[in-house]
């Protein structure tokens, strides 16, 4: 799997479908076709742009290394296992595994200080003014969580590797690299409890299936609806089911919340009208909070078609 | 908050957006300059096509056929820029104000009587013209490309404020007047919120919201298929044979959906008669407006990077203030805002049944306070004797409550007999709200920052000594 | 002197060495209950007998009136700055005790208190001070020292960094976006602008009990303290059979009573009702609270319940009048900062959630509820916080050029859950 991939535990943790979709290897495209997902796909400039900026970024990594760790290093060196000492380093196809996956990885740049190994990482979103996109930037500190995590996993003492890794972005409105340190120590304590937690009981579907019974089998794990959901390959598939059983989650996490057991848009409404005997005490603590609103609500329409 | 909650449920159930609101909270300008395009992917600067006007009906179309090339782009934005001059150029009227100046003194001064108004169909494009602002405003081949940098930096510092009209966006516009069943990151799409609020004849709000999601996007971003399918062979051809027809249909096209989505919000907003504060925000994007042109009149405006020092927390200040006054005036001026405070029993709804103008408390001197006492009947009140209440001005603290009775005692704003015609009378529909008449504070901050806060070093973003030129080429 | 006496002391004389040497500012770190208004009240002493005119910056009116009272008991001339609403609590001493609206009323006075809101509006060419004094600078904002920065030469900031951070109704996407982050705590900013400050920890926490301090100690501070107390300095005696919580929480300190997981809306009514029953068991149950200094009775002043929203507040007081319980306490935890009781009955900022929240995982929040107790803490919750825990997505914005938090809310309620899993019911 590739370090995305993984990341995308950290997303929708509470999810099972999320989950088992993940740990299971289904193919993305395959996933997409049953779904009835669209190609998400790149665009030819955006994949250019992207191409264009990394060779311009391995290029300055030297004077960026200098500027923001203090390492001095001539040029990026290749090697075929994990560096040492101080240096910057390139490394092709690395042999990484994260537990018992193997991590897919095209090439992993780190720079060393002489005591500690900084991955480095480039992205090709903006750095404005200093600040970039901070839901993006969020999105690649997971990431680089997890080749942090197998790093340390690789190397004999995993103090070896740091947390603070190194992020190349262009600057303002064109292609110049700039550097800047960020540090994954949060999203890697979350990603070794996700981790840990993961292959206790998780559901598995078979990578082979396809299509209707690939859709099937999904169905068959409980999922998880809310707000980050639309991130999540399932997606099209999961909000048409919540769409069509009337799941009150499908309007997102805070309604969730207040409705709680009462799974229902339907069943929360009736409770809201009185429609509807509470159950227990949740069912009636829900029915006095959503009574209130229901009343508040009809009371102010009224109000509202009067002058003011 | 529950009202929220209780107004998606029944939107979800009804597969049609609910009203979360009765008044229009953002001031619709008789002539808003409207715009949506496109920009190479991953390349604000670049952009690709726009459409922008102040007529549904005649918009303008741009389109770069080489957007990396650096000349055709600055032709583009200069015939932008140039729309733009001739457009904010009718904002210049002026009518005299007179204010209490310091002391006594009465100031005259002059504020315009009508502002600029930028309407976008979503946030993403907003954040664009920011940026574009900021390109604009880095290059130094055209006065008319910086000046039209220096507006478009005003509609971004306008942009962020609560309250402020000067740039409105449409899903902005609809989600605070509609409540949806989806996903609230899913109201940002423009195409699906429209589907929710306005759901064409015998389709539910799944249906349009389905086949909202697979026409073209609002932008800026375009879909990388239609990049690949579209785009890409009409820029060749656009570059080849100088033949931009073929791109201008494209775009055309493909920009159609928003353009007509963006116009559809304005209209619906439009329907509702206007909040009581709405046209006291806009006077304060008036002021704004008229200290902006005299800046770029005298030509002393200045753009710096992002605030530091001083005003950032200034403007901290500035948002604290309008984000408090923003919710207490959408609540004041329409009941269906102030519901959301009825439903958490922060707020009082009920009918006046007695009332005892001659009752006082003694006062921590010993002296009698005229203090008049209200009954109300009301249902289900569950807060504790001590919470403070408001009718406008008058302040009340409930002295007790039982299931369907709150008694209530008036502690300011009407414990003078004078005053007593503020208070209701028996029989009397009142809604007490949880907050009274806003306290503006100046904002007392020093000119320069004091030294505990002053950093030993400028604090400059990572890559401070990197060259200039990055203006994209 | 007990050990931790000592090496309290020693501490103590340390932040003494610092505040007559160069340093331009000072940073006290103070653990709940670790002695702070003692130090700010023995440091002012000290710094009166050297001859010195002391101003002190605090956070509410309520902090500047006990901290009044306290320096005039000491002897000290003091002077209390204050707004034009204000008025004297009850018990305010007469004697040497000024108070003005105007720093020109309070000629004389060798100490003045005022809040920060209060000190903004003195100004700068009245007077500047060689060193001022603030307390609870991690509960006052940046802007605020803004504000007042420039009355001191140099500064003392003492504060307690578990405590809740300022709060802002300001959106932070839009400040953020638009200007460097001016948000920070007081003594956030002066260690930013000034990395050389020295920061002192005080070691030892004289309100937590030992088996209470090293649970808060592990979950919300990065530099560790410990009790001062020793294991049999305390007890709370219960002579009537108490609920099982509270009779675990009068013997261990802690007590996590979990009703059976459910999502409920957040003002869960068993949460409310659970809550007034154990407040109404305790004021009923004849208890004594016992300490080196002797046993007294425990009185309903002694006791806290502490909430997470304002509705929740509503809900238990009104739960508790109804039982015709009255004099306790019942806050948010906001309200609930700087302030100290025997007993302290919490209600979990997670309980009942379907989804956590970045503002119910605030580290803050549930260190103050957990800290402001001397004997006993009942944590009150609904189960399955484990699991919403593992729910939460990592998807927290990440703004460049900011460190990530030094603790970490997710992490703190983590592990919080787990020290006092020993403790449930
Ligand atoms: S879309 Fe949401 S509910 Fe469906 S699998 Fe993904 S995370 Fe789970």
């Amino acid at each position: 799997m590739d370090p995305r991939r993984i990341a995308g535990l950290l997303d929708a943790p509470g999810c099972r479908r999320r989950l088992a979709v993940d740990v299971s290897g289904i193919e993305p495209a395959v996933l997409a076709a049953a779904v009835g997902a669209a190609e998400g796909g790149q665009s030819p400039y955006a994949r250019e742009r992207d191409g264009t900026f990394a060779q311009l970024a391995l290029a300055r990594l030297p004077e960026l290394a200098a500027r923001h760790l203090g390492v001095r290093a001539e040029a990026v060196v290749e090697t075929d296992e994990l560096p040492s000492g101080a240096g910057l380093w390139s490394w092709r196809a690395p042999k990484l595994r994260l537990g018992d996956t193997d991590l897919t990885v095209d090439r992993v740049l780190l720079v060393g200080d002489g005591t500690r190994l900084h991955p480095i990482e480039t992205r090709s979103y903006a750095c404005l003014d200093g600040q970039a996109d901070p839901t993006k930037v969020a999105g690649t500190a997971r990431e680089l969580a997890v080749t942090v995590a197998a790093l340390r996993q690789a190397a004999d003492e995993p103090d070896q590797v740091s947390s603070a890794c190194l992020l190349v972005l262009p600057r303002n409105f064109g292609l110049n690299p700039v550097g800047t340190t960020l540090d994954v120590a949060p999203q890697l304590r979350r990603l070794r409890w996700v981790l840990d937690r993961l292959n206790a009981g998780t559901d598995r579907i078979s990578a082979a299936l396809e299509g209707p019974e690939l859709v099937g089998a999904l169905g068959r794990v409980p999922a998880r609806f809310g707000d980050g959901c639309p991130s999540c390959a399932v997606y099209p598939y999961c909000r048409g089911d919540a769409e069509q059983s009337g799941a009150a989650a499908r309007a997102g996490a805070t309604v969730a919340n207040l409705c709680g057991p009462v799974g229902l848009a339907a069943d929360a409404l009736a409770l809201a009208h009185g429609d509807r005997v509470p159950g227990d005490e949740t069912e009636h603590a829900i029915a006095t909070e959503l009574s209130r609103a229901a009343l508040a609500y009809t009371q102010a329409k009224t109000r509202s078609q009067e002058p003011s | 908050m529950s009202l929220d909650v209780y107004q998606r449920l029944l939107a979800l159930q009804r597969r049609r957006a609910v009203p979360a609101a009765s008044r229009a909270h953002r001031h619709l300008s008789q002539r808003p300059w409207v715009l949506v395009g496109y920009h190479l992917a991953g390349e604000p600067s670049a952009p690709v096509a726009i459409r922008y006007g102040s007529f549904r009906g005649q918009p303008k179309l741009l389109v770069v056929a080489e957007p990396r090339d650096r000349d055709q782009r600055f032709a583009a934005l200069g015939a932008l820029a140039r729309d733009l001059a001739t457009y904010v150029s009718r904002y210049t009227e002026t009518e005299p104000v007179v204010r209490v100046g310091n002391g006594r003194d009465l100031d005259v001064d002059h504020c315009c009587t009508d502002a600029p108004q930028l309407v976008v169909p979503n946030e993403a494009t907003a954040h664009w013209l920011d940026l574009l602002g900021q390109y604009l405003r880095t290059l130094d081949v055209d006065p008319v490309l910086q000046t039209a940098g220096a507006h478009l930096g005003w509609f971004a510092s306008r942009r962020h404020l609560p309250g402020s009209s000067a740039v409105l966006t449409a899903t902005d516009l609809l989600a605070t007047h509609w409540r949806t069943g989806q996903l609230p990151t899913e109201d940002g799409h423009l195409g699906r919120l429209l589907a929710w609020v306005e759901p064409p004849a015998g389709q539910d709000a799944w249906t349009a919201a389905a086949a909202a999601e697979q026409r073209p996007p609002a932008g800026p971003a375009s879909d990388p298929e239609w990049d690949l399918m579209t785009l890409r062979p009409a820029l060749e051809r656009a570059k080849q044979l100088g033949d931009v027809r073929r791109l201008k249909l494209a775009a055309a096209e493909v920009l159609d959906q928003a353009w007509r989505d963006t116009w559809t919000a304005l209209d619906l907003v439009a329907l509702l008669p206007p909040g009581g504060h709405t046209a006291q925000r806009w006077e304060s994007d008036r002021w704004s407006w008229t200290r902006h042109r005299e800046r770029v009149t005298a030509g002393t405006i200045r753009f710096g990077g992002r605030l530091s020092d001083v005003p950032a927390f200034r403007f901290l200040h500035e948002l604290e203030t309008r984000t408090v006054a923003l919710e207490r005036q959408m609540a004041l001026d329409d009941p269906l805002v102030m519901a959301r405070w009825l439903a958490t029993g922060e707020a009082v709804a009920g009918t006046v049944i007695k009332r005892d103008l001659e009752h006082t408390a003694t006062s921590a001197r010993g002296s009698a306070l005229l203090r008049p006492l209200l009954w109300l009947r009301t249902q289900g009140f569950d807060r504790p004797a001590g919470t403070e209440l408001w009718l406008g001005k008058v302040g009340l603290t409930v002295r007790a409550s039982t299931v369907d009775t709150v008694e209530l005692m008036v502690t300011s704003g009407a414990v003078t007999r004078p005053k007593f015609n503020l208070l209701p009378e028996c029989d009397a529909e009142v809604v007490l709200a949880p907050f009274g008449p806003q306290q503006y504070f100046p904002d007392n901050l020093p000119e320069e920052l004091p030294w505990p806060a002053r950093p030993t070093r400028l604090a400059a973003p990572a890559g401070d000594a990197e060259p200039a030129g990055d203006t994209g080429e | 002197m007990s050990e931790a006496a000592r090496r309290h002391e020693a501490a103590i004389e340390q932040v003494w060495d610092r505040v007559r040497g160069t340093d331009r500012a000072v940073v006290v770190d103070s653990p709940p209950g670790a002695g702070k208004s003692t130090l700010v009240r023995e440091l002012t002493k000290r710094l009166v007998a050297a001859g010195e005119h002391v101003p002190v910056v605090v956070q509410t009116n309520d902090q500047a009136d006990d901290l009044v009272i306290a320096l005039a008991a000491a002897g000290l001339r003091t002077g209390r700055l204050h707004g034009t609403e204000w008025a004297p609590p009850p018990r305010w001493p007469r004697d040497r005790v000024r108070t003005g609206t105007k720093l020109g009323e309070l000629g004389g006075c060798d100490v003045i208190v005022g809040t920060a809101a209060k000190w903004a509006y003195v100004k700068a060419d009245d007077r500047v001070w060689p060193l001022g004094i603030i307390d609870e600078s991690y509960q006052m904002s940046a802007a605020a020292l803004v504000r007042v920065g420039h009355l001191f030469d140099r500064l003392l900031l003492v504060g307690d960094p578990g405590q809740l951070a300022p709060f802002t109704v300001a959106d932070e996407h839009s400040v953020r976006s638009l200007a460097t982050w001016p948000l920070d705590t007081a003594a956030g900013t002066v260690l930013r602008h000034h990395p050389d400050t020295p920061v002192i920890p005080l070691p030892v926490s004289w309100r937590l009990a030992p088996h209470t301090a090293p649970v808060i100690s592990d979950a919300f501070y990065t530099r560790p303290f410990r009790a001062g107390a020793d294991a049999q300095d305390r007890r709370l005696d219960l002579h009537t059979l108490a609920h099982p919580a509270l009779s675990q929480a009068a013997e261990t300190g802690w007590a996590l009573l979990e009703l059976p997981a459910a999502h409920v809306p957040r003002t869960d009514p068993a949460l409310v009702s659970v809550l007034a029953d154990l407040t109404h068991q305790l004021v009923t149950a004849d208890a004594s609270t016992v300490d080196p200094s002797g046993g007294r009775p425990l009185t309903s002043a002694d006791i806290a319940v502490g909430v997470v929203h304002r509705d929740q507040k509503a809900q238990v007081e009104a739960a508790l009048q109804r039982l015709g319980v009255t004099g306790v306490t019942v806050d948010t935890a906001n309200r609930l900062q700087g302030r100290q009781y025997e007993v302290v009955l919490a209600w979990h900022p997670l309980s009942g959630r379907r989804d956590a929240s970045a503002f119910h995982l605030e580290a803050g929040r549930l260190c103050v509820l957990a800290s402001r107790h001397r004997q006993a803490c009942v944590v009150v919750t609904r189960a399955g916080i484990t699991d919403q825990l593992h729910a939460y997505p990592a998807a927290e914005p990440v703004w460049l050029g900011t460190d990530p938090p030094q603790v970490d809310g997710w992490e703190a309620n983590r592990v919080f859950l787990d020290r006092l899993a020993p403790f449930r019911v």
